[in-house]
């Protein structure tokens, strides 16, 4: 892990970009914005094997729509560039929750992404990706709406289309 | 002689150095990497973590007894603000601290959740930036039986963190 | 627009929502406002929508009775839309101690801000504010026990030690 060179930085917040706008993809739910981070040959690790990335995204997405709402919060970047590769560790606390016969369950995960990406005619984006995971809490969901301070934020993050950062809402 | 930097670059650079000091801590301590802990701060650094206040040469076998006492942990660092002036820079780093700890005397693991934030003192000596004092300054906890779902025994191919060199991220960044 | 220009101005938009978060975990009102402009419009669903000194005012005024905040940015995203606009989409998680009757809680609100930056002779603020909810969790507070005494806790401006700069200048 080198300290980034002045000819680096763009290319730093170009993957910082790539990074963000995978876990926006899946929050949000848009496809369009999941597969644009991933090369058309891009693999993907997330404990059961290596697997098309674009392929992944397509199941994915269906999937993440039948939880009732994600938040993939990324936190520490460590990223190490090498000409037009890069490597990169991504810290993520992953909020699920998701409809059981018990009634909402909330699903906590910790983890880090390991990433390899590659830059082509200056466009950066993910080549492999592996999820290694490091904790999870789970239990019913706690989820309050109302009340002094959460009837107060009455604006709800949603999924594409309805989401107000599409809607401007 | 190269060109001097522009002045605009050269901050940025000094943000993102320190800035990557702190995440290089985090992933020590997440990994126990005792080198790695060693290698952001300078030889006459001092760390406060307020039930340790001493030099960071001592901190780093301190923390590292510490660690053992947990079964993992994984520190999760948000904003990130640097002040830079010189050769020398504060930071405020926000952070979330999750460990896994075995409970008494045989009971079921707990998850302590520790968030706060990291008060540093970066310094830059002979061109590299390095921690010369860490305050970290707590600002919520929480601990509760470990609600974690997956038996690591029964899972053996399963990517799951671990510390040391054992975890995926060592390979992944030499490139093996 | 100019590569250099745009790296400076994230990170300038960056500090930007450092700034706020620390603000409002402070109680700093003159900071809160200062990461505004003076024609800011804000969003924050039932609780306050309108002009940023109205916002500052409301925010404060909620944070204020808690016993202690922890508000923790994550990713930060800002699309370009010229050389002096940007939308940027700023994720959080933000942890509220409360003082409740039968005992103290931990509520916790997570989500978005999606916000319009403008810059405006030279200095880049914050022109729109809009809060988006995502998660919110609703707990007694379960803290570590010994833990009062094992940590240096934070507190809000001035006692908080990031505000005792003399003192910091010497540990």
């Amino acid at each position: 892990m080198s300290m980034v060179r002045p000819e680096e930085l763009a290319d730093r917040l170009a993957i910082i970009d790539v990074l963000n706008r995978y876990a926006r993809g899946i929050d949000r739910c848009d496809l369009e914005v999941l597969r644009s981070v991933w090369w058309p040959q891009a693999k993907a690790d997330y404990g059961t094997g290596e697997i098309d990335a674009l392929a992944w995204s397509d199941g994915v997405v269906p999937a993440l729509a039948a939880m009732r709402r994600t938040q993939h919060f990324l936190g520490n970047m460590l990223i190490d560039i090498d000409g037009s590769t890069a490597t990169a560790e991504t810290y993520c606390r992953a909020w699920h929750e998701v409809d059981s016969p018990a009634g909402p369950q909330e699903m906590e995960v910790g983890g880090r992404y390991l990433d390899r990406l590659e830059r082509r005619e200056g466009d950066w984006r993910l080549l492999h990706r592996r999820y290694v995971l490091d904790w999870s809490r789970n239990g019913p969901s706690t989820a309050q709406w109302d009340g002094p301070l959460y009837g107060t934020l009455t604006r709800h993050g949603k999924r594409m289309p309805d989401d107000p950062s599409y809607t401007g809402d | 002689m190269t060109a001097p930097l522009d002045p605009r670059v050269a901050l940025l650079l000094d943000k993102i150095a320190c800035t990557e000091l702190v995440h290089r801590l985090a992933r020590g301590i997440d990994r126990c990497d005792a080198d790695l802990v060693r290698a952001v701060f300078h030889p006459d650094a001092t760390d406060d973590h307020g039930m340790y206040q001493g030099t960071a040469a001592d901190f780093v076998p301190w923390v590292m007894e510490v660690l053992a006492g947990m079964r993992r942990t994984q520190h999760v660092i948000g904003n990130v603000l640097i002040e830079v002036d010189g050769d020398k820079a504060k930071g405020e780093a926000y952070f979330i601290a999750h460990h896994h700890i075995p409970g008494p005397d045989g009971a079921g693991d707990n998850f302590m959740v520790a968030a706060g934030r990291y008060l540093d003192r970066f310094e830059r000596r002979d061109g590299e930036w390095r921690i010369s004092h860490r305050h970290a300054v707590y600002d919520w906890s929480t601990i509760a039986p470990s609600t974690d779902m997956w038996d690591r025994a029964a899972m053996p191919g399963y990517p799951f963190g671990e510390r040391g060199h054992a975890d995926p991220s060592y390979p992944h960044f030499t490139g093996a | 627009m100019d590569p250099l220009d745009r790296l400076v101005s994230w990170q300038a938009i960056y500090d930007l929502c450092c700034d706020y978060m620390r603000a409002q975990d402070r109680l700093d009102p003159a900071l809160h406002i200062s990461v505004f402009h003076e024609d800011a419009t804000t969003d924050y669903g039932a609780g306050w929508k309108g002009d940023a000194p109205g916002f500052v005012d409301f925010a404060q005024r909620v944070l204020t009775p808690h016993k202690a905040n922890h508000h923790m940015i994550g990713q930060v995203r800002i699309d370009f839309e010229s050389t002096d606009v940007g939308l940027g989409e700023v994720y959080f998680q933000a942890h509220h101690r409360i003082v409740a009757e039968g005992g103290e809680r931990d509520m916790f609100v997570a989500g978005r801000y999606v916000d319009r930056y403008e810059r405006r002779g030279g200095v880049w603020k914050i022109a729109h504010r809009s809060e988006l909810v995502d998660w919110v969790r609703d707990e007694p507070a379960a803290d570590l026990p010994g833990g009062e005494a094992m940590f240096p806790w934070g507190a809000r401006a001035p006692h908080d030690l990031s505000c005792r700069r003399e003192e910091m200048r010497k540990r």
